[in-house]
Formats: structure tokens, C-alpha cells, sequence
């Protein structure tokens, strides 16, 4: 089963094609534009293998949180060639995916990204399950409220930047990057929600933990 | 040949498949009134969340609606060049994906370019050169067009477009959105001339268009009149679009006579207005001038004008590569130059 994932939550945009639970070519690259770097990336790892987009039996993206721009053109990308190719095409929640890579067999993790300054995405996991289980839906927490909504959890992991919230003490707090994931990670971990019964039709691929308007950026003129 | 085109400049999502460029084999477009309308316009945000839920089920009802499928298909052609940047980047990015998928070549086209062909796509009779008066809710030009491809911008709008300033007076007056079609009907049943409003513009020099200062008249007109506007609201609407078509016809006539041109065309959302399909129609068939209009459902946005004009762009040669990135405006007419730029950039 050839599978290619995409992780465009950050600026380090990842790409991983595997065939048969082994990865055969594993990109990332800085993307100064997320609109003509995503694809080209896309293009170089399947030219790389000298691998047809039909030949693809799984795509998937990471859905979020992260990088608005960056997960609004990946998940875009990844539903129009499932689309295009008649394909399957799985959403890869980010912080499930921190949470197992950088937690493993643990029953309660916190994991934590800045949505926007002063405002954190806050979700706890049980990664000691197969698949692991969100114990609780990811919210939006008051950067200053966070150290008080952290439960008895065995790890707490801060992700994307190294400005932790305040009053978290770097002694609890793990501080990881979306694209440090271990190599392999986001193609197994399609296949395993893929054989887990999500919902795998292009169409329903979208962008989740989107901050609710209208505490999000302000209309910009056409 | 088959081209799919996309558009997702403003709040349409929209998708088309075009055969040789004038036959629309499907022309879908998915509306978003129910996520704009309490807002009383755009919000750029919500837009690009929309087309990005619905991009592929647009994209399958157009190529299920011609009868194709994507094998089928000779290119893929998008709007990468004005509108709404989030939107245009989900646009441009489904596009990629396909052509991707399918090995396709893929278009840029600029949506400007797509409305003007909008006209050729409605009356296959227009002949070049012809003036295009292009005038909607993000643009209002005046442009020459010499062929396809060649294009001359002769006057365009210093502030507002027209089609905006519609949207903006039909806000105060309450009465929803999109305002165009709402004002349209409210003129109807209104007097033209019962409030003297400025017709900026029309008789300096220049082709130029400036609608900003009509909408702070109708703002005061508003105050003025208080409680009873609700008592004059007809009138109001027939008087602001009887200022704003005043203006759209006294500057079209104008460049057609100074120009010695014989072909105009109208395009864009403002071009269904009915007052100005019927005023330009009279003042230039009046002078010899022949006048085209783009057809009510090709005047908004829509997908057949961008697979349209694409076609002839794919017969010389003329395709994008994943490279092609999305911009909110770029100069109208200038594709070789645009992605030149655009590989210098990405060289360095």
C-alpha cells in the first residue's frame, strides 16, 4: 500500500511517501509560500520514486491546529488529488499525532499550541489505547488560565514555540516541534485511522480547530 | 478541447467545463449568501473556510453536469490573480491538486480577464478591438481589449467600484446582501429625480471613475432626511442608481467617441443592472456604437469565463506549472512578465 502524508502545520513543511509500512522518501522544506512550495513538494517525492499520483492508494493531511494558511492549502491539496484520483484521502489531527510520537503508552497527555497571543489550544490524551483516545475535545484556554487547567497528567507537551505559557515550568513542560515527528509517523498513522473506519471520502477532508469568529483576523479589502 | 476552470475570487465557488472555448458543457456555482448575509458583506475568513468544504463537490458537480470525467479533461484553468487572497489560494490550490492528480496541464487566469471574456463567451459576434466596461463589486474599468491577452487600461476607479458602492448604500437603506439586485428592484418602483445627488467624474477629463463621494452624499442624504427615509426608500435607490449608470454611461459613450471605437461590451455583477442595460443600450446604438452585454448568469463570478478565455492560452502553448502562486491583484495583461517575476523569485 503506497501511502503520501503531508504535514504543513508549520513553516517546516513535510512530506512522507511509504509503500508498505516503509518510508521511501521522507522531504521537508521551508516554505516561503505554502500555495507553490506544498505541491512542488508533493511533485518532487512522487518524481523522486518514480511513483504515478494513481499508483497512491492513501492520501492524507494534517487537519490542525497549526498554521492557518499552511492547513487550509494542505488539507485543499490532499482532498483535490484524492478527488482527482478516486482515492481515499484521511485528516491526521496533529496534536493526537504529537501526543502518541512523543508520549507513547502514557494515559494522560496535555498538549498545547499558541492559537494566537494570549490564546492557547488545550487537549488531553490517552495514549496507553490503540488507536490513542482524546479524553477530552481540544478548546481554546486563556494563555494565562493554563497552568491552572492542567490536570494530573503524566506528560505536558508545548508545541511549536519555546515561549512556554505562563506560570507552566519547563520542569512539566515538553517543549516539541510538529516537524520533528518521527520519520514514518504520519503515513502510519494514516493507515492506522484509515483501518480505524474514519470517514475517508475527499470531500469531508477540511481544516478543524479553527478559531471561532470573530476572534480571528480582521477582513482584509479586496 | 475540455478545460475545467475554477474561480474563487470573493464568496462564489465556482466551477466549469468549457469545450473550444464558448461551449459551456457546466456552469456550477456554489453561493455563500447564507454565511455572508448577517455580516451585511464579505468576510474574507468565513469565505475561505466555505471553499475549502466545498471545492471538490463544485469541482465533481461541473465535470457530472457535462457528462466528463477528470481523464476526460485537456487542462485545468484557475483564477490566480484578484479577489480575496484566502480565497484565491483555495482555488488555486484544488486546481494544483487536480492537474496534479491527473497530470493536466494547468492555466493561470486573471479574473478580470476572465469577466471580459464573459462578453465573448455571451455573443460570440464581439470582434476586436472593442472597449469592455467591467464593473463590479472589486473592480470598475474601462479597458481596451486588442485580442486576447492584450489589454489596455483606458480608466478605472480612483476609490469604489461601482458594484461596492451598490452593496454599501443598500447596507444603510437595510436591505441585504448581495445590494445590487436589491436596489435594482427598489429603483423600480422609485423616482430618479427626486434627489439631486453629484455625479462625480463625469464631465472632467479622462476616463476615470470615482464612486466614494456618492456614497457619502447618500450617507447625509440619509441623515438628512431622518424618519423618513423609510417613506422615501424607493426614491433614494432610484436616484443613487440613476446618479451611478449617469456616470457608467456618460464615461463609456465618451471613450467610445473619443476613440472612434464601434464595439463596446459590459461585464462584471453591475452589467444585470437593468437601468444600465437599457440606458447604454439606447445612447450607443443611437450613435452606430454596437453594444454587447455578458449574459445575467456570466455577469457574477463564475468558472465558464476563466475555462473560456483559458482555451486560448492552451491552443498556443501558453500553461503554468506548480509553481503558480495566487496574488489579490496583479496587472491586467501581463502573464509573461507576472511569472517571470514570480521564477526569479523563486530562484533566488
Amino acid at each position: 500500500m503506497i501511502v503520501l502524508s503531508i504535514n504543513s502545520a508549520s513553516q517546516f513543511v513535510t512530506c512522507e511517501l511509504s509503500d508498505d509500512h516503509k518510508v521511501i522518501v521522507h522531504k521537508r522544506l521551508k516554505a516561503q509560500s505554502f500555495v507553490s512550495g506544498l505541491p512542488r513538494l508533493i511533485e518532487d517525492a512522487l518524481t523522486s520514486a518514480a511513483i504515478e499520483p494513481t499508483q497512491v492508494s492513501l492520501w492524507s493531511a494534517v487537519t490542525g491546529p497549526g498554521s492557518w494558511t499552511g492547513i487550509r492549502v494542505g488539507t485543499t491539496l490532499i482532498k483535490a488529488i484524492g478527488f482527482a484520483t478516486s482515492r481515499p484521502t484521511v485528516g491526521l489531527p496533529l496534536f493526537d499525532l504529537v501526543a502518541a510520537a512523543f508520549a507513547p503508552r502514557t494515559p494522560m497527555v496535555d498538549v498545547m499550541s499558541l492559537a494566537r497571543p494570549g490564546l492557547v489550544f488545550f487537549g488531553t490524551f490517552d495514549t496507553s489505547l490503540s488507536p490513542p483516545k482524546t479524553l477530552s475535545q481540544i478548546r481554546l484556554v486563556e494563555e494565562s488560565n493554563v497552568a491552572r487547567v492542567l490536570g494530573s497528567s503524566s506528560r505536558t507537551i508545548w508545541m511549536g514555540s519555546d515561549s512556554r505559557p505562563e506560570g507552566v515550568s519547563p520542569d512539566i513542560c515538553e517543549v516539541v516541534s510538529s516537524s520533528d515527528l518521527p520519520s514514518g509517523w504520519l503515513t502510519a498513522s494514516a493507515v492506522q485511522y484509515l483501518e480505524s473506519g474514519v470517514p475517508h471520502e475527499p470531500h469531508v477532508l477540511v481544516p478543524e480547530y479553527h478559531m471561532p469568529f470573530p476572534a480571528e483576523p480582521s477582513s482584509q479589502e479586496r | 478541447m475540455l478545460v475545467l476552470g475554477i474561480e474563487t475570487a470573493c464568496d462564489d465557488c465556482a466551477a466549469s467545463i468549457v469545450r473550444d472555448g464558448t461551449d459551456i458543457l457546466s456552469n456550477v456555482v456554489w453561493g455563500q449568501k447564507d454565511v455572508h448575509e448577517r455580516f451585511g458583506g464579505v468576510i474574507p475568513e468565513l469565505a475561505a473556510r466555505r471553499h475549502t468544504e466545498v471545492i471538490t463537490r463544485v469541482i465533481e458537480a461541473a465535470l457530472n453536469n457535462a457528462g466528463v470525467t477528470v481523464d476526460a479533461l485537456d487542462a485545468i484553468a484557475v483564477n490566480n490573480q484578484h479577489g480575496l487572497l484566502r480565497s484565491v489560494v483555495v482555488g488555486v490550490t484544488a486546481a494544483k491538486g487536480v492537474s496534479l492528480a491527473t497530470r493536466k496541464p494547468l492555466i493561470g487566469i486573471h479574473h478580470i480577464e476572465g469577466h471580459i471574456y464573459s462578453a465573448i463567451l455571451s455573443d460570440q459576434s464581439v470582434e476586436f478591438p472593442h472597449i469592455c466596461l467591467a464593473v463590479a463589486g472589486g473592480h470598475n474599468l474601462l479597458v481596451l481589449v486588442k485580442s486576447i491577452g492584450d489589454y489596455q487600461i483606458i480608466g478605472r476607479s480612483l476609490d469604489d467600484a461601482a458594484g461596492e458602492a451598490f452593496d454599501k448604500v443598500a447596507k444603510e437603506l437595510g436591505l441585504g446582501f448581495p445590494g445590487g439586485p436589491q436596489i435594482d428592484k427598489l429603483a423600480a418602483e422609485g423616482n430618479p429625480v427626486r434627489f439631486p445627488l453629484p455625479r462625480p467624474l463625469l464631465n472632467k477629463p479622462g476616463y476615470d471613475f470615482s464612486f466614494s463621494g456618492l456614497k457619502t452624499a447618500i450617507r447625509e442624504l440619509l441623515t438628512k432626511l431622518g424618519e423618513e427615509v423609510s417613506r422615501s426608500q424607493a426614491d433614494i435607490a432610484a436616484s443613487f442608481q440613476r446618479a451611478v449608470v449617469d456616470v457608467l454611461v456618460g464615461k463609456t459613450v465618451k471613450v467610445a467617441s473619443d476613440l472612434g471605437i464601434s464595439q463596446i461590451t459590459v461585464v462584471g455583477g453591475v452589467a444585470a443592472n437593468s437601468e444600465l442595460r437599457t440606458r447604454l443600450s439606447t445612447e450607443l446604438k443611437s450613435r452606430g456604437i454596437r453594444v454587447a452585454f455578458a449574459r445575467r448568469d456570466l455577469c457574477t463570478d463564475n468558472a465558464a469565463m476563466i475555462a473560456g478565455v483559458a482555451y486560448h492560452y492552451a491552443s498556443a502553448g501558453q500553461f503554468s506549472d506548480m509553481t503558480l502562486d495566487a496574488y489579490p491583484s496583479a496587472p491586467l495583461g501581463q502573464r509573461k512578465e507576472l511569472y517571470k517575476r514570480q521564477s526569479e523569485r523563486l530562484r533566488s
